[in-house]
């Protein structure tokens, strides 16, 4: 970055700031909110009361799958939107049952750290295997998937711990996807996104909803709503989740920050892209 | 607190904050961190996909399903690119296999479930309310300006020219918003890294 000369206009100053003072106060700005203790509450989009007017309107006692896409990289963004649905399902009046499932080998291990860092524990009114359950992970991708909507019990036999699906009442009528009320997929994976849109919706006609990462937003927006009926995006889809069904937990307080950062991201992006308008004017660009 | 127990909490502080550290200076702390990162993925990948094969193949081949034995041999197949030339081309059955099969697959359904009901939802005009309606006049206008922009055949003038310049706009906005949602998952995997390491530091 060139250094700006004292005779230089206040735009030329604003384009030579160096990057570490910013970075140093991005960070400031993310901590301050979780030590002071400050929270905004959220508004919730359409999309997102969506996607929880559509689970709150499904019969009563039906499968719901959860395509969990979860893992190191994209942890931060999709872990809350996974504990904020979970919460809403096991929680939910209608009485949803839930089956987990993994797109990755790494999915288990990243899931039970979401239970574990958001406080996401069992109702005592709900029992493993009977609302809710925990597979493996598919692999093959869009064959996989495509086969598990065929026929379930091919790719997963047993669940994660090794108990055959025999052997669990919720998975006692789920043959083929016709079984399934919905899938809700955690991802930040845009493959992921297309190849449920054909196998699921286009194969099974099955609604779908999408707990995406923010960066994968873009790719399920083109599906709503004929066939995405409701998504909510990353981190602060989840924040608003959790307003609807007022429990807040860690989300709602990581929602603050995030807005904290996003207006701080907001200013800076103004500030460069007019800095640079008028620093091309100044020059005669 | 036992040493077992710091070290469970500082070990992976310390590497997390090595591994923020690149945002300001490459160096070889950094480097490590990421060798660490990948070795360990892979160790944990290769360990579970053989877990998965045990599972998924030879325990039903063991039990008599004998239909699974050729795909263990197309996967095999793939293999054999680091074998000799004299018999290197049989990889090419392994990837057939799988393309072939692939392709089989997404384009039979990819008309069904993403281009008719995308052109449907795209020339649709009139919606339940007025909101839509204008909503529904918006995503065409857009949808046909984008689409003139790609008309290559004929120089961008006149109508075609003002079509194409709008069409290029609605573009640009779609990768800035594009960009913005990227920056968005940044911001959340950063904040929950921050979080929680806090979290672990007594906050």
């Amino acid at each position: 970055m060139a250094e700006a000369k004292k005779s230089d206009s206040i735009w030329v100053k604003i384009q030579s700031i160096p990057l570490i003072p910013i970075q140093l106060v991005f960070v400031l700005l993310i901590i301050f909110p979780l030590v002071a203790g400050i929270s905004i509450p959220s508004v919730p989009s359409t999309p997102v009361r969506e996607y929880y007017d559509f689970l709150m309107g499904l019969p009563e006692g039906s499968v719901v799958v959860f395509n969990s896409q979860m893992y190191g990289w994209n942890y931060g963004d999709c872990a809350p939107g996974c504990a904020a649905t979970m919460n809403l399902i096991l929680g939910a009046p209608n009485n949803l049952k839930l089956v987990v499932m993994f797109v990755s080998s790494d999915g288990p291990m990243f899931w039970e750290t979401m239970k574990k860092d958001f406080g996401v524990t069992l109702p005592p009114n709900k029992v493993y295997g009977e609302d809710y359950v925990e597979l493996g992970w598919y692999v093959g991708g869009e064959t996989g998937f495509s086969t598990l909507l065929d026929d379930f019990r091919t790719i997963f036999p047993e669940d994660r711990f090794g108990t055959p699906v025999e052997e669990l009442p919720i998975l006692e009528n789920v043959l083929t996807g016709n079984d399934f009320a919905t899938i809700i997929a955690s991802t930040s994976l845009s493959a992921l996104v297309d190849y449920e849109v054909r196998q699921a919706y286009g194969r099974y006609n099955i609604p779908l909803l999408f707990a995406p990462a923010g960066m994968t937003v873009m790719s399920v927006i083109p599906y709503y709503p004929y066939a995405v009926k409701g998504y909510m995006t990353g981190l602060s889809g989840a924040a608003m989740l959790e307003s609807i069904i007022k429990m807040p937990t860690l989300t709602s307080k990581m929602g603050t920050s995030f807005s904290f950062m996003t207006l701080e991201a907001f200013v800076l992006a103004i500030l460069g892209i007019v800095g640079g308008y008028m620093q091309g004017k100044e020059e005669g660009n | 607190m036992t040493i077992g127990e710091l070290l469970s909490i500082w070990v992976p502080i310390i590497l997390v904050i090595i591994g923020l550290s690149f945002v300001f200076v490459d160096w070889p702390g950094w480097r490590w961190v990421e060798t660490l990162i990948i070795g360990g993925g892979t160790g944990h990948t290769v360990i579970l996909t053989i877990r998965n094969i045990d599972r998924t193949i030879l325990t039903p081949i063991g039990k008599g399903s004998y239909i699974l034995i050729p795909s263990i041999i197309f996967g095999l197949l793939m293999y054999l690119r680091f074998a000799p030339s004299r018999i290197r081309w049989l990889q090419r059955y392994g990837y057939a296999w799988i393309v072939g099969g692939g392709l089989g697959l997404v384009i039979s359904t990819m008309i069904q479930g993403q281009i008719l009901p995308a052109i449907q939802e795209s020339a649709t005009i009139i919606g339940s309310t007025s909101m839509d309606t204008l909503n529904n006049v918006i995503t065409f206008i857009i949808f046909v300006t984008v689409l003139s922009y790609f008309i290559f055949t004929r120089e961008h003038e006149g109508a075609l020219g003002i079509s194409a310049r709008a069409g290029r706009i609605f573009l640009m906005i779609a990768f800035g918003l594009g960009f913005s949602s990227l920056m968005m998952t940044y911001f959340g995997v950063l904040l929950e890294r921050i979080l929680w390491i806090m979290t672990n530091l007594g906050f």
